[in-house]
């Protein structure tokens, strides 16, 4: 399998954060949507792809190259969007996309134009005058402009209402039909993911809780929800316990083994299939009230 | 490189624009041959303060580090920028005493102002690398202080020149004067390429 995005055991300290041991891999003509509450490092793990903070270990590799050593090469070939697009705001789309389509040479200028006009995006407009969402389709319009083979997204959903973030999710998706790109997107609303993730890594406080397909996700975590008391997590249960919430109502229990839990439990308790916001909110809540 | 020395004079054309057409009619009325020798100097200071004041405004320096472009690429940029602008504005100046009687200056002159501007260009750029994105902090203004009392000192140096001293008899004053300057921007390019290299956003 061919691999756009390769990281491996990826650290960053800071005063009062640290970013552990992230390791994830993102296959040729699929997107992986890096999913974790706010402050949990989804941003800090892009920005350190983009080598706009610098890692203090591990390693990362784009289109199969170091990401340090050949980062013009590499650059060349992503298209990046931050959570909050970077623009002189003072000017308008053509003059912003004067400045930029210079600095690739695989620029496509047709295409930008055509981009420019299937996301309703007016050319002479100020970008100071865009909507949220209209600039982040400004900024995926620049960005699929040069023939970007990896799409690499900060929350572009977050903010934007929801016509246009089914609007973006479905452009998203769109990019993958011909298998040749990837896209990489954070976000801490599952839904998105739920939509158009076929992979999902899932930071938590720094560390990285888990990362594969989104139905081998979806097929091992389940919760087991009953009431109070009814529950031992003796024996071999705990060893599947991921994330637990006890509330007037009962106990909610995060099992990372589905089929293996729904044989330990006593009888008239039962488990389903997490979803991904179960699997967020439980795991964030953690093992500390058990 | 050429592309970002090309952003900047796109970004400021509109300044540039203004600054020509104000020195022109500065000019066309005679104003005093002091103003003419330094305005192009002041204007040299002035466009940068504006490209980097709009870089600030717009926080542009993640988003140019996300471009296919080296970090070190970035930092010659506004170096070769800032040089040229100077260029042009001494240019500006030369032309300018060509056709007004009684205002030419010499080449020394020529040589003594942009010396004097390169220096405080050369100053300037490590500290703004450095210190330029913590605006707030209090060790930035002090600098700030500083790079103000280096101007200070600059504008000191040319009232001696325009007083009559004759460095000339001071043999191979401009070489030294040169072979410095040429070490120094060299040293503070380095300089300012390892600060913005360890630049975090």
């Amino acid at each position: 399998m061919e691999y756009m995005l390769e990281v491996k055991s990826v650290g960053k300290s800071y005063p009062g954060f640290n970013l552990k041991d992230i390791s994830f891999s993102l296959p040729r003509g699929y997107i992986m949507g890096l999913i974790g509450p706010n402050g949990a490092g989804k941003t800090t793990t892009i920005k350190l792809i983009m080598n706009l903070l610098r890692k203090s270990s591990g390693e990362i590799r784009v289109f199969g190259l170091d990401h340090i050593k050949n980062e013009v090469e590499i650059k060349s070939r992503i298209g990046f969007v931050y959570d909050t697009p970077i623009f002189y705001e003072h000017l308008n789309l053509l003059q912003m996309k004067a400045i930029i389509a210079p600095f690739y040479k695989t620029w496509d200028d047709g295409k930008f134009q055509s981009l420019l006009m299937n996301f309703d995006l007016p050319p002479r407009k100020k970008i100071k005058t865009l909507s949220r969402g209209m600039k982040m389709k400004y900024a995926l319009a620049l960005a699929l402009s040069h023939e970007a083979e990896l799409i690499i997204m900060d929350e572009p959903t977050s903010g934007l209402d929801p016509v246009f973030r089914r609007e973006l999710l479905d452009i998203l998706h769109g990019l993958i039909e011909n298998e040749q790109k990837s896209v990489l997107f954070s976000t801490h609303i599952t839904s998105d993911l739920e939509r158009v993730a076929d992979f999902i890594a899932f930071i938590n406080r720094g560390e990285l809780v888990f990362s594969a397909s989104k139905e081998e996700i979806l097929e091992k975590y389940g919760v087991i929800r009953a009431g109070k008391n009814k529950i031992s997590m003796a024996g071999g249960l705990a060893r599947h316990v991921r994330g637990y919430q006890e509330s007037d109502f009962g106990i909610e229990i995060l099992t990372n083994n589905l089929a293996d839990s729904k044989d330990l439990l006593p009888e008239g308790v039962v488990a389903e299939r997490a979803s991904l916001e179960d699997i967020v909110f439980l795991t964030g809540k953690g093992l500390k009230e058990k | 490189m050429i592309n970002l020395i090309r952003k900047d004079f796109f970004l400021l054309r509109g300044v540039m624009f203004t600054w020509i057409v104000g020195y022109t009619i500065f000019i066309l009325i005679n104003f005093s041959s002091t103003a003419l020798k330094f305005l192009p100097v002041f204007m040299v200071f002035f466009l940068l303060a504006s490209a980097l004041a709009l870089d600030d405004r717009y926080n542009v320096d993640p988003f140019y580090c996300s471009l296919p472009l080296k970090r070190s690429t970035i930092v010659i940029a506004r170096y070769a920028f800032s040089f040229l602008l100077m260029f042009a504005g001494l240019l500006l100046n030369w032309l300018a005493s060509r056709f007004i009687p009684g205002q030419s200056l010499s080449l020394r002159a020529i040589f003594y102002i942009f010396s004097g501007a390169a220096f405080l260009l050369v100053l300037f750029f490590p500290l703004n690398y450095r210190f330029g994105f913590r605006l707030e902090n209090e060790p930035f203004k002090i600098l700030g202080s500083l790079l103000a009392i280096a101007a200070a000192i600059f504008g000191l140096v040319t009232l001696i020149l325009r007083a009559g001293i004759d460095f000339g008899r001071i043999r191979y004053l401009e070489f030294y004067l040169a072979l410095i300057l040429s070490g120094m921007t060299a040293f503070s390019i380095l300089l300012s390429i390892a600060f913005f290299r360890r630049r975090e956003w």
